[in-house]
């Protein structure tokens, strides 16, 4: 009886197993596509596109979050306009009109009939709520970027429609508003659906957290794992539907996490992903020989080399020019970044308000030994930390280890995983013996001012200052330069030059490259329209300027 | 008797569990990486500073190790597992989807890996030293020996080069069809009435489950010969066929049931071993699950997620001794569990 069973399941798994193999749907070659026969009526089949992008989603609160959740609040949420700085174009969206009224009051006009995923208008009400829920929370706590909104007294509804925001000290509010983070507008109602009892209540970002949204984007949420995978569907009321008239737009998009390089190539060519932005670089020529295509997006995101100027040697200004003029900078993009970068400059990336041509150190061996000499070090042991699972920083150090070995330094290379790449920089304040003598961090600006780089190396900046850099005089020149923007906007780039240069010269910190991301997709199935990507709003694909051609 | 059983199972089962937090959170406290930077995510501004302090005090990290460690455990055993940190989601929740994922593995490797084996390691036994035993007998020597995580590669790549489309747990046309309440899209797929649906979950669970088998599988067949094997040259079972009883029917009448028990117990063993595999598997397809969520939350101390997870697996352990146990009590009546 029960060898008779075992048989009877073998040959039942057998043939389950074969069926599937020959109903599996899998990518069809090019030469087997066919055109479907006019006569035929079609059914609308639902449009569905798979984008791999290679870190977790470490939030969705609108207000709170700070990072990778930027991909989901793109597409759930919108902010009153969309700034992209290499075209210096506003592009409004929840705010048709906007008006610097005075230096200290800004006016914006709310679009219409926008509705909420909940049903509810957006009102002028849900922008001030927005608003002082973002100052809260990060004034009380930290948490998020509402350090945007540090200008604004108080926001203002005039009428439903119409918002007047109350600056203490002039600020340019058009940009504040079009920021990557804590400028997407949500509904009051979440209040209401959290049981909370304040702007600040814990409940308000668990219920966010839960997998819950209450935005004016076009997409809704409809399942949320953020270490694995987040489905979107496509908002029918979105007020955008109409205007941008996309009719091949994805009914479904659906995010997925996946870490390995190897693997979102794997699932790229088995038709699991549509869109990856984590594919070996080595493999990108093959892919494209496939047919793949691939749109190389430029975000203003750089990779930083802070030296740490509180220890030996790094301490000694002409050791870390030295190390500036050893660094095979003519190879960084070719090699570290397989050609998919632009040599950095300043510390500002390119096409970035604030960014300066020319200032970066060339590669002379000579000058680094006759900079080594002046201060009588012939050798030394340096500690590079980078971050594991980058590519770009791995073979950077690979590079920067070989070249410094030409002039008798000895590199011991550290990655860790982010989180103690971070506790590592932060050390210099705190724990100098476990701070290394070099550190790459990469960076992406929370909205278009050149402070959000510059800022880096404030005295003030405990967490992100991994320099250990203390120099009034610059913070005062980019501190100026931050409360003059909104008056004198001119002054305040020329201000941040002068900040740059004062870093160049004394070596401080290097912009080693500002990447370009390529994102390979299948051009069978994906065609990217204008507006799909924006530099400033970092990995977000816009899907509503996404076509599914299948 | 089975009150007893009961009652030492409880126990053991706590202090199983009170050991995985207790240990686990003393290796997350030495380790490097603070829990609060995960926590705080990536603060800016001149607020920045003062929000980790505040991640610090709100996670507790400002108190002195031994009350820590008392308030992890007190919340773990008042059900309240927390948050995880990495990710902000309830720590049950993610490590009761991981697990859930885990298990439509596990459970199908093991429903191929035990009858199967059985089958194959009876024929070995009832043809001891044929050419048949040989060929099995080294075959499962290979597989116990294999690299699963290389066998799984392999098979990925074989399956995608012949266009059987494996990765990940369910195709993305079905995903947005499917209703989830248990969170196994194999179930899921038929509550929701989709064949098709189950029949492509089902295509991308088989490769793993397959590879995830095989130890088990070997570890059947060896089990079952060799008990088998001296089974076969007792009294009673030469007296069986001496009466024209035939070979299969008494192996499955008489011997069969004296082995089972031993098979039992070391099963309950392997699928602990079973579970480190199916994390590297499960990688290796795209696939998600209890591995997949440790490997994303220890490089950032997320220690309420680790310790859930820990306590979801030392759970399951827990739940297979026991049916080891069971199983073994039903087919042997003379045991005392």
């Amino acid at each position: 009886m029960a060898i008779a069973t075992i048989i009877v399941l073998i040959v039942a798994i057998s043939i389950v197993f074969a069926y599937t193999y020959y109903i599996t749907p899998s990518r069809p070659l090019p030469s087997q596509l066919t055109t479907p026969t006019p006569t035929q009526p079609l059914e609308r089949k639902e449009k569905i596109a798979v984008y791999a992008y290679r870190d977790v989603i470490t939030g969705i609160d609108p207000g709170a979050e700070d990072d990778i959740g930027i991909i989901v609040l793109g597409l759930v949420y919108e902010p009153l306009l969309y700034y992209n700085p290499l075209t210096k174009e506003f592009k409004p969206a929840l705010a048709v009109e906007w008006l610097k009224v005075n230096d200290t009051a800004w006016l914006f006009k709310l679009r219409p009939n926008v509705r909420f995923h909940d049903g509810s208008l957006l009102t002028a009400d849900a922008v001030r709520f927005t608003i002082m829920r973002n100052k809260a929370l990060y004034n009380e706590k930290g948490v998020g970027c509402g350090w945007i909104w540090d200008s604004v007294e108080d926001v203002i509804p005039l009428n439903n429609t119409a918002v007047l925001f109350k600056l203490r000290y002039p600020a340019p509010l058009d940009l504040v508003a079009s920021a990557a983070y804590s400028a997407y507008i949500y509904c009051p109602n979440v209040m209401k659906y959290a049981n909370a009892s304040s702007l600040t209540d814990d409940s308000i970002r668990m219920w966010f957290e839960q997998g819950n949204y209450c935005g004016t984007g076009p997409y809704k949420i409809v399942s949320y794992k953020p270490e694995s995978e987040v489905i979107l569907k496509k908002f029918d009321e979105w007020w955008g539907w109409s205007i941008i008239d996309n009719q091949n737009a994805p009914d479904t998009v659906i995010i997925k996490i996946v870490e390995e390089p190897a693997q979102q190539e794997l699932g790229l060519v088995s038709g699991n992903i549509d869109i990856a932005t984590n594919i070996p670089k080595t493999s990108i020529p093959n892919l494209l020989r496939l047919g793949y295509k691939v749109y190389n997006a430029t975000f203003y995101y750089n990779f930083i080399l802070m030296f740490n100027v509180r220890k030996w040697p790094t301490n000694i200004t002409e050791f870390r020019k030295a190390i500036a003029y050893a660094i095979p900078w003519n190879d960084i993009v070719p090699v570290a970044f397989q050609g998919y970068g632009r040599l950095g400059s300043g510390l500002v990336p390119y096409g970035f308000p604030g960014h300066v041509e020319g200032l970066h150190y060339e590669y002379n061996l000579t000058k680094a030994k006759e900079l080594l000499k002046s201060i009588g070090i012939t050798d030394a042991k340096l500690e590079l930390v980078i971050t594991s699972g980058y590519e770009e920083e791995e073979r950077f150090a690979q590079l920067l280890k070989a070249s410094l070995q030409q002039i008798g330094i000895e590199v011991n290379i550290i990655a860790l995983p982010w989180e103690q790449v971070k506790e590592k920089g932060m050390a210099v304040w705190s724990n100098l013996e476990e701070a290394p003598h070099i550190i790459v961090n990469d960076w992406w600006p929370t909205y278009a001012t050149p402070y959000d780089f510059l800022y880096l190396l404030h005295s003030n900046n405990t967490v992100w200052n991994w320099s250990g850099y203390v120099n009034p005089d610059y913070d005062e020149i980019i501190d100026e330069a931050f409360v003059i923007e909104g008056r004198d906007y001119e002054k305040a780039l020329n201000l941040y030059v002068e900040a740059q240069k004062t870093i160049f010269d004394e070596a401080i910190a290097l912009n080693l490259c500002d990447s370009v991301h390529p994102f390979v997709y299948d051009s069978d199935k994906i065609r990217f329209r204008e507006g799909a990507f924006n530099p400033m709003y970092s990995f977000v694909i816009f899907f509503q300027y996404v076509e599914v051609l299948t | 008797m089975l009150l007893a059983y009961v009652l030492k199972r409880v126990v053991l089962s706590i202090l199983i569990i009170f050991g995985v937090i207790a240990l686990s959170y003393v290796l997350i406290y030495i380790m490097p990486g603070n829990p609060a930077y995960t926590w705080v995510g990536k603060p800016k501004g001149p607020k920045a500073a003062e929000a980790i302090q505040i991640a610090v005090r709100e996670l507790g990290l400002d108190k002195p190790f031994y009350i820590q460690l008392y308030e992890v455990t007190t919340r773990f055993f008042s059900f309240n597992w927390g948050v995880s940190l990495r990710f902000k989601q309830p720590v049950a929740t993610i490590a009761i989807r991981s697990l859930v994922a885990t298990l439509e593995v596990l459970i199908i490797a093991y429903v191929i890996a035990i009858p199967l084996g059985i089958l194959i390691g009876s024929i070995a036994a009832l043809y001891r030293s044929s050419l048949g035993d040989k060929a099995i007998y080294t075959l499962t020597s290979i597989l116990i020996a294999s690299p699963r995580f290389w066998l799984a590669a392999l098979t990925l790549i074989i399956l995608q080069a012949l266009n059987v489309n494996v990765f990940g747990r369910i195709g993305v046309e079905y995903q947005p069809t499917i209703t989830i309440v248990t969170g196994s899209y194999i179930i899921d797929s038929l509550i929701s009435g989709r064949i098709d649906a189950f029949l492509d979950a089902l295509t991308r669970t088989l490769p793993p489950a397959l590879l995830v088998s095989l130890y088990p599988f070997a570890l059947v067949v060896r089990i079952v010969r060799i008990s088998l094997s001296e089974k076969l040259h007792e009294e009673y079972f030469r007296q069986a066929l001496s009466y024209g009883i035939s070979g299969w029917y008494a192996v499955k009448r008489y011997a069969l049931r004296s082995v089972i028990p031993v098979l039992a117990q070391i099963m309950g063993i392997t699928i602990a071993y079973s579970l480190v595999d199916v994390a590297t598997i499960e990688s290796v397809f795209g696939r998600e699950g209890v591995g997949i969520a440790l490997a994303k939350a220890i490089p950032y101390n997320d220690y309420p997620l680790i310790i859930g997870l820990l306590t979801v697996v030392s759970i399951a352990f827990i739940i297979s001794f026991t049916v080891a146990d069971i199983v073994h009590k039903l087919v042997d009546p003379r045991v005392r569990i």
